[in-house]
């Protein structure tokens, strides 16, 4: 008895100092030198202990991982406050976004700042995959290459699934044309569009399909991948980069040169994004119509370039060109395999003039099909060609053609493979943005105006 | 087997040991496989919701000579003219939009699709006509219409035909 009392008093008058060497294990033993920092705090532990001076510089990296992850993060929580209200049914679902929108508390600024997350997210992956192509870091990081397309892909379906859940207007007729386009997919086309929708139409099964995705499948892979994505970064050894000696290689600790930069660019990216959520709402649409579409009917703007190209041909919008897109990506640490440039933009200075000169000739040759596309007015390359023709001659496949030859000339010329590559990918984004860019401008009955002119009345 | 003979070995699937943990490894990849596929079975449904693919757009006498309806639940127009009651599809055959009337014919929202007042193509991203859809007068005098049987471009039902009993379904 006695024994229990005196030993029940002293754990619990002992309790400060137990608590805090039972939470933080190891703080007592190991000091307070900056490895032990990293090495017992499991958040840290993901960062190595060194870290050379050139990877702590902005211009090395533009930090984009980080704004990625970081807008991950934040999506996770705002989606996850979401999922209070939200209800995945065709009826529920528009009534519960006007809930959440006008009569939830903190509800619209909540939902802004889940959409711009979203959108911080996927234009940040973008960046930092041409970063790393650009610098030619997938060498020796093949594995990690493929791990980031993934995530990419994951994001996109994210971003594709997430848009479905309001269930307004634009939402339910982006999916429907989303469908069809799948009927453009050889062998699997209809295998996918079945399991997608669950169904012939898009309806119930749907949207509880599309509300799985995005709230749990689609998560659960980028989590996964985002941690073999870290650790292989790890494994690795760090940003690729020239062999070579230098001031630059020098190493610094990771705590607290690396850490604190990492922590202050999540808090900046967090502030932004509540900033901008805080003056910018995310609208909701109309309430849909499942037989008359808006007109015009526009797809988000990141999925705009494909409106475009699906107008001039379906099977060249929704399977040709990304597929080109997928084989390319995935293929480009297998086809280039040269260590000179590595860890420099756009490598040597002659690989960097053949991407300038690639891009300039990719803004000449869609300023080209636009205005011989306006000269002619719409419907040209199918009133010129017939039925079958324009599947194979149009703007799209132009782009194919051009970003072809710029990788063929600009290896030729200067005998590098990375050269090529780099120029062939900076011809197809620079078209794709102006695909974008001229779906910005189509008014309606998919008609071009300018951003100075008016659209006329819609009947 | 010694660790010098271990590495001469590398780079060759010889030892029982390789084989059995090269073995291991397939055979985990496999069974990872098949159990995605069982998945993924699962999601396909078996069970198919939506209306009727044969169905009665209302009575015959409803429909004025010499016009066009839009039929909005079943996304078809209805002609009706002295040869009779015809039917085809208003969905766009390049990404299935709602097309809408133009002064030529029928023109769509999404990717500008033109067609002629009988559904033929005329410009823009669709290759395929708008489909006609078999009609008929059902013995109550109600138009049917049966999606799954395409017709070609501008077949009408006749007024005095009478169908055979395998479609009148009606009573």
């Amino acid at each position: 008895m006695k024994g229990f009392f005196s030993a029940l008093w002293d754990n619990l008058s002992g309790l400060p100092g137990n608590l805090r060497r039972g939470l933080r294990p190891g703080v007592a033993d190991s000091g307070n030198s900056a490895a032990s920092r990293l090495r017992r705090s499991f958040v840290y532990h993901i960062h190595p202990l060194r870290v050379t001076r050139r990877a702590l510089r902005a211009s090395t990296t533009l930090g984009l991982g980080v704004v990625s992850l970081t807008a991950f993060l934040i999506l996770g929580v705002t989606g996850v406050l979401l999922m209070i209200y939200y209800q995945p049914g065709t009826q529920q679902a528009y009534a519960s976004m006007q809930d959440i929108q006008y009569a939830v508390a903190l509800g619209p600024f909540v939902r802004a700042l889940h959409r711009w997350a979203a959108y911080a997210m996927l234009v940040s992956i973008l960046l930092h995959l041409l970063r790393v192509a650009s610098m030619g870091a997938y060498r020796g990081r093949e594995l990690n290459w493929l791990v980031g397309l993934g995530l990419g892909g994951l994001a996109l379906g994210l971003a594709f699934t997430g848009y479905l859940l309001p269930w307004d207007q634009r939402s339910y007729w982006a999916v429907r044309v989303s469908a069809s386009m799948l009927d453009s997919v050889p062998l699997f086309g209809l295998a996918l569009k079945n399991l997608m929708l669950g169904g012939q139409t898009v309806g119930q099964a749907a949207l509880l399909r599309f509300y799985m995705l995005h709230v749990a499948m689609l998560p659960a892979g980028m989590l996964a991948l985002i941690a073999i994505h870290l650790w292989r970064i790890r494994r690795d050894g760090g940003l690729a980069k020239e062999a070579g000696e230098g001031e630059d290689n020098e190493l610094v600790p990771a705590w607290p040169h690396l850490v604190l930069r990492e922590t202050l660019l999540m808090l900046w990216v967090l502030v932004a994004l509540s900033a901008i959520a805080a003056l910018v709402s995310a609208p909701l649409g109309a309430p849909v119509d499942v037989h008359i579409p808006a007109n015009p009917e526009k797809a988000p703007w990141y999925f705009l370039w494909a409106q475009e190209l699906v107008s001039y041909s379906a099977r060249l919008g929704a399977f040709v060109i990304p597929a080109l897109l997928v084989l390319g990506l995935v293929g480009l640490p297998f086809l280039d395999r040269e260590d000179k440039g590595v860890g420099r933009w756009f490598g040597t200075p002659a690989c960097r003039l053949a991407v300038l000169l690639s891009g300039l000739g990719a803004i000449g040759a869609l300023l080209a099909f636009e205005v011989l596309y306006m000269q002619a007015g719409p419907g040209v390359f199918f009133k010129a060609l017939g039925t079958l023709w324009p599947d194979i001659v149009n703007p799209g496949s132009g782009m194919i053609v051009v970003a072809f030859i710029a990788a063929i000339s600009s290896g030729i010329a200067t005998g590098s493979t990375r050269a090529a590559f780099l120029s062939g990918l900076v011809v197809m984004l620079v078209m794709l943005l102006g695909f974008t860019l001229i779906g910005v401008c189509r008014g309606p009955d998919w008609v071009f105006y300018w951003p100075w002119e008016g659209w006329p009345g819609v009947s | 087997m010694g660790n010098k003979d271990r590495a001469k070995d590398k780079g060759r699937v010889s030892s029982r040991r390789d084989f059995l943990a090269l073995a291991g490894n397939v055979g985990v990849c496999a069974c990872g496989l098949a159990a995605a596929g069982l998945g993924a079975r699962l999601a396909v449904p078996e069970l198919h919701d939506g209306p009727p693919h044969k169905f009665p757009v209302g009575p015959a006498a409803d429909f004025v000579s010499g016009t066009l309806t839009w039929i909005r639940d079943r996304e078809i127009f209805i002609v009706h003219d002295g040869d009779g009651f015809g039917a085809f599809s208003s969905r766009c055959t390049h990404l299935g939009c709602t097309v809408k009337r133009s002064t030529e014919g029928f023109y769509c929202p999404c990717h500008g699709a033109s067609y002629d007042g009988r559904g033929r193509v005329m410009t823009g991203p669709a290759r395929k006509d708008l489909p006609w859809y078999l009609t008929w007068v059902g013995s109550g005098g109600r138009v049917w219409v049966d999606t799954d049987r395409v017709v070609e471009c501008g077949r009408k039902s006749a007024n005095k035909e009478r169908v055979t009993a395998r479609d009148d379904e009606e009573s």
